[in-house]
């Protein structure tokens, strides 16, 4: 098989003593899409907030194409081709949709090279491209302040995917979508994954089923169960973590 | 084009022609209003568009202003003699830093330069560590109270308290000659055109968008690739810049600067002008400077004791009842005139920074 893209390896992050990660290893392969669950507290966000150097590890490396990216500074992880969504969307609520976008798709993001006004005809391009991907060109103009919720997050979306990244991280893309909204999401990311290497956090177990690619379940900071999505939907190990004690009290019940 | 350029201009053109319809007492005021007007375009940058509030401009005025006080006490000497104070002192040599300042063309680069340079030690310094806006504005405070204390307490070779002051000629003119008076009013003019032009222009640069795309969302912007601390020390700078021009201006049009104009107080004073006016526009900056300066003048030749109170509670009522100031007013009053856009931009809601540490 290939490289992997992003390889974690033996990933250790502890908060004054509390292990967040405690030992994580995960290898991203080129052009796939992983899901990655797991109950509130194990370590799903900060894992990603690793991976984008928000937080620093305490043990082990973050290696991306080959390239030790564990103790770079933020903004040269994201140049060097990982881009974050976060869970709540963090658009930039006073620009228009179109802005928020040309901040994202600049290839030059040194200060030196922004004394100019306009994008040039490719960022252009590839704005108009991203909006129809997202399915907002008809919003192009709106303050992302006046955005519905959901339409927040498919910009957000489309600003990580403007970023023209490898590696796209989606953190709860579907957090706070109606249905049908979720079917769209999880259609568009089908698509992206096509072109890029996808991890994907979420809750909601239908979306995860829709989004059909393999599952990583993390439970307190570890690697706790890897499978598609039927099998550890089903698996009693999995169901008594997401269901915590109540349910093991039910099982000691009965 | 019109409603951009053309609009904003008028007003500098009825201020250029200010001395066929302007007595010479009220044509110095203006002149001295507009120069700290610049300053406070400064305070937009950083403070409006920016998001960081700094409370120490007065420093930066200060290097401006006196870089050409010194130009203008050395040339109105007989050659090889000391400014008065020295004497007084008993300073028997002119100081090593004093000499670059015989020259009118080292003294007009300082002015920009000086100011440049200690904005940018200082912004490279809070911004590369990720300081917030709370711990700048007391940093900067901090710098106001040293540079005024400091000035004060070298008197031989600044002035002291009392500054420096009995100016006799500028660049060869005569200084109180109603045509160089003509002259300066229509340089200040220029000048606050030009800076009020490239702050716009500024803000319209990708650079400019990203200043403000910093303030709103500091995290994501990191999160797609960029360094948000050279937008941050990029408008730092310009206003250290603009604060300079304004010093020198005003050192011109007063006849002084001294420590009472650098230190804690007018620093202060000077956000309370932006605040008023509506920190995130530049006119209304310009307007703020202009009315909360004349009501001073006003109100401390009637009652001197009166004014810093009366500041304080226009500073609290601008906070409580309009934070975006009088831009902000006008704004919400113009979309209610023109009605169609009720949810438009006069209704945008104000951006956390500043009110909270306003």
């Amino acid at each position: 098989m290939a490289e992997p893209l992003l390889d974690v390896q033996d990933l250790h992050v502890t908060f004054d003593g509390f292990r967040a990660i405690d030992g994580i290893s995960l290898q991203i392969f080129p052009r796939t899409a992983r899901v990655i669950i797991g109950p509130n507290g194990a370590g799903k966000s900060t894992l990603l907030d690793t991976v984008i150097g928000r937080t620093r590890a305490t043990a082990g490396r973050v290696v991306f194409r080959g390239q030790d990216v564990t103790r770079l500074a933020e903004h040269r992880i994201v140049r060097a081709g990982i881009c974050r969504k976060f869970q709540t969307p963090g658009v930039l609520e006073q620009m228009t949709v179109f802005e928020n976008l040309a901040i994202a798709v600049r290839r030059h993001k040194q200060w030196w090279a922004h004394f100019r006004f306009r994008l040039d005809a490719a960022e252009r391009q590839r704005v108009d491209e991203v909006l129809a991907e997202i399915g907002m060109t008809a919003q192009r103009g709106r303050r992302a302040a006046e955005l519905a919720h959901g339409e927040k997050q498919w910009l957000e979306i489309g600003m990580v995917l403007a970023s023209d990244a490898e590696l796209l991280l989606l953190d709860e893309p579907t957090s706070g979508m109606t249905p049908g909204e979720t079917d769209r999401t999880a259609a568009l990311i089908h698509r992206l994954a096509a072109h890029h290497t996808v991890v994907v956090i979420d809750h909601d177990m239908a979306f995860v089923e829709k989004l059909a690619a393999p599952v990583t379940v993390l439970h307190q900071g570890r690697v706790f169960k890897e499978g598609d999505i039927q099998t550890l939907r089903d698996d009693p190990d999995v169901i008594s973590i997401y269901l915590g004690r109540a349910r093991r009290a039910d099982h000691a019940a009965s | 084009m019109i409603r951009r350029w053309v609009v904003p201009a008028l007003p500098f053109v009825a201020l250029a022609l200010a001395p066929l319809y302007l007595g010479s007492y009220h044509l110095t005021l203006a002149g001295r209003f507009l120069s700290l007007g610049v300053l406070a375009m400064g305070i937009v940058l950083v403070w409006g568009h920016g998001g960081v509030l700094p409370l120490g401009q007065g420093v930066f005025f200060g290097l401006g202003g006196y870089a050409l006080a010194m130009h203008l006490k050395l040339v109105s000497l007989p050659a090889g003699e000391l400014p008065d104070f020295m004497q007084w002192n008993g300073v028997d040599a002119l100081p090593l830093w004093w000499q670059p300042f015989t020259s009118a063309g080292l003294s007009l680069a300082a002015v920009i330069v000086v100011p440049a340079a200690g904005a940018l030690v200082l912004a490279w310094l809070v911004f590369r560590r990720r300081m917030t806006s709370v711990y700048i504005a007391l940093i900067t405070q901090a710098l106001a109270l040293a540079f005024a204390t400091l000035l004060i307490s070298q008197q031989g070779t600044t002035g002291g308290f009392n500054g420096l002051t009995n100016f006799d000629t500028l660049f060869g003119a005569p200084l109180g000659d109603d045509r160089t008076r003509v002259w300066l009013h229509l340089a200040t003019v220029a000048l606050a055109a030009l800076a009020y032009a490239g702050a716009r222009v500024l803000g319209a640069t990708q650079a400019g968008r990203l200043v403000t795309a910093v303030r709103d969302g500091e995290n994501r912007v990191r999160f797609l690739g960029y360094s948000p601390a050279p937008y941050k020390i990029l408008v730092f700078v310009v206003a250290g810049v603009f604060a300079g021009i304004a010093g020198a201006l005003h050192t011109l049009h007063l006849g002084l600067i001294s420590p009472a104009m650098v230190g804690v107080v007018p620093s202060i004073e000077m956000v309370v002008w932006v605040a008023v006016g509506g920190r995130a526009s530049l006119s209304g900056a310009l307007i703020g400077a202009l009315l909360v300066n004349l009501g001073k003048d006003s109100i401390s030749s009637a009652w001197p004791d009166a004014w810093l109170y009366i500041m304080g509670l226009v500073f609290i009522l601008v906070v409580v009842a309009a934070p975006r100031g009088l831009a902000g007013v006008a704004e919400a009053l113009g979309a209610r005139l023109g009605g169609a856009r009720a949810s438009g931009r006069g209704a945008a809601p104000v951006t956390s920074e500043g009110t909270r540490h306003g």
